[in-house]
């Protein structure tokens, strides 16, 4: 029990909006309630936070565990389980075992030396998509398959699987558009597509991320089987669907008011900058991964007590009028921009620098050949799933 | 006057963390990873602690996680304060 009144239960999941502009309700929740009052899907209660500095803490102080709100018994998303063995699920000292493994692979110095092969696929894809009848649907001609072609090529597993993927994944992140057991399904397939990947590349390594995952399995304790998959399988899942959410989200506010682009067109030396605005304001994710909190903490004026839920927003964060001046604004040019699109603390998104590497070189790619690129029509939006992103992306040029 | 900090200059002491804030992005990694050694600034990125403890396995830890290579260590000529603030957790 708390003295603090948490309020009325607020609604949640928010209700569906097309498009990526800021959400009211984030908004409000922010001046009215930044530690509000929620219900999960499975029922159960949690508090939903919607404050810069308050995500931040969420995401970065111990005291709020993923491993409480994966394993054993607690406050759920829900009903079933998500990958308990994951670097998701595991708090430190554990998840400092599990990252330190792939850590030396993800560094911005990497992702730099992978500029010139995206910029490469990006130019592959270009070509083809300049030789495709018009108008064309942006997504599976460029979204979808460079960061597919990306993410297979560093962890070592065959592009030619890219549909499959791409159900499972939104399968995965699916918030209320598919049935509990549909995501276990999911889940039981991709472990046995990603079991075989694993038993084929153990005859054949390579100088990929898989197998060095493989390696850290055979050489001893470093990594259960368990552990071996689920890596794949978040890596797969962070590494694909996330990113070509991303860009196809990028390049529907670039083409939604045409200035933006042909400012980008004129000046592509602003692109890195303009891609961390474009990150900062799309409003993509309307939940967040659960916390559970270790012990009693002070949080947005409320208490949070051992063993309660924590749902923290990156996407209302990045709109906080506190850090971010006319955060409304898609500013092009903003100077200070420190958004959590990538998350905070010890989970902070371990493909960041290789995701905005292949970001900028999309960007460039297209600035570069098709300065004459417009929407054809409005896209259509995926529904219910965590995350908001164009189904569809009609252009022409 | 040669500094404690200065890596060409220290002397024999303990291994003190180092962050070079013209790499650090503010992940948050580090400080969340090795929350006696590190701490964020006001400008969302993270520093060492100046009431850090000697550098520990922890600190090589968040070192090695640091997607920016940005963790340096140095040897300190003098050993630094053992006591943490209350708010510091490990
Ligand atoms: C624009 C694209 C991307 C965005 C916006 C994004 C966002 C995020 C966020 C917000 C988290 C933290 C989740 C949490 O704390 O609950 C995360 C974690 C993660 N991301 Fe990404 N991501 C992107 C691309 C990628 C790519 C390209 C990869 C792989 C190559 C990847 C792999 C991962 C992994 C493995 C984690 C878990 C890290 C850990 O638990 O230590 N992501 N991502
Ligand atoms: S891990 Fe590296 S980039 Fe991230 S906050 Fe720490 S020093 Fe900065």
């Amino acid at each position: 029990m708390t003295d603090t009144d948490p309020g009325p239960t607020t609604g949640f999941p928010l209700p569906h909006r097309d498009g990526l502009g800021p959400l009211p309700e984030f908004t409000a929740l922010r001046r009215d309630a930044p530690c509000a009052r929620i219900r999960l899907p499975s029922g159960d209660p949690a508090w939903l936070v919607t404050r810069y500095a308050d995500v931040r803490t969420v995401l970065g102080d111990p005291r709020f565990s993923r491993t409480r709100a994966t394993r054993g018994t607690g406050p759920r998303m829900a009903s079933v389980p998500t990958l308990p063995d994951s670097i998701l699920a595991a708090d430190p000292p554990e998840h400092t075992r599990l990252r330190k493994l792939i850590a030396p692979a993800f560094t911005a110095r990497r992702a730099q030396a992978m500029r010139r092969d995206m910029a490469r696929l990006v130019s592959g894809l270009l070509d083809a998509l300049t030789a495709h009848d018009r108008p064309a649907d942006l997504v599976p001609l460029f979204t979808r398959p460079l960061p597919l072609a990306v993410i297979c090529d560093l962890l070592g597993t065959p592009r030619q699987d890219g549909d499959r993927l791409d159900a499972w994944c939104d399968t995965l992140r699916n918030l209320t558009a598919a049935p509990d057991a549909a995501v276990t399904a999911a889940v039981d397939e991709m472990t046995g597509y990603l079991a075989a990947l694993v038993a084929a590349k153990r005859r054949h390594p390579a100088d990929d991320v898989v197998s060095t995952l493989i390696a850290a399995h055979d050489d001893g304790e470093r990594l259960t089987q368990e552990e071996l998959i689920s890596f794949c399988l978040v890596l797969l899942v962070g590494g694909y669907g996330t990113t070509a959410d991303r860009l196809a989200g990028m390049v529907h506010l670039l083409l939604d008011e045409p200035g933006r682009y042909r400012r980008l067109c004129r000046a592509p030396d602003t692109i890195p900058r303009a891609a961390e605005e474009l990150l900062r304001y799309a409003q993509t994710n309307v939940q967040a991964n659960l916390r559970v909190a270790t012990e009693d903490v002070e949080l947005g004026g409320v208490t949070i007590a051992e063993g309660e839920a924590v749902m923290a927003v990156n996407s209302s964060a990045n709109h906080d009028e506190t850090v971010f001046e006319d955060p409304g604004r898609l500013d092009l040019d903003r100077a200070h921009n420190p958004h959590l699109s990538f998350g905070y603390g010890v989970h902070h998104c371990v493909g960041a620098q290789i995701a905005r590497v292949q970001l900028q070189e999309a960007l460039a790619g297209l600035v570069h050949r098709l300065p004459d690129l417009r929407a054809a029509a409005p896209p259509r939006w995926k529904t219910g799933l965590k995350t908001r992103a164009p189904r569809t992306l009609p252009v022409t040029w | 006057m040669p500094s404690g900090d200065d890596p060409a200059t220290a002397s024999d002491g303990t291994l003190r963390a180092h962050i070079d804030p013209e790499l650090c992005v503010g992940s948050g990694i580090c400080l969340a990873t090795a929350p006696r050694h590190f701490e964020p600034t006001m400008d969302a990125r993270s520093r060492a602690r100046p009431d850090a403890p000697p550098a520990d396995d922890r600190a090589q830890d968040a070192a090695a996680l640091c997607p920016m290579e940005a963790i340096h260590f140095v040897r300190a000529r003098e050993p630094t304060p053992r006591t943490a603030p209350p708010e510091a957790r490990s």
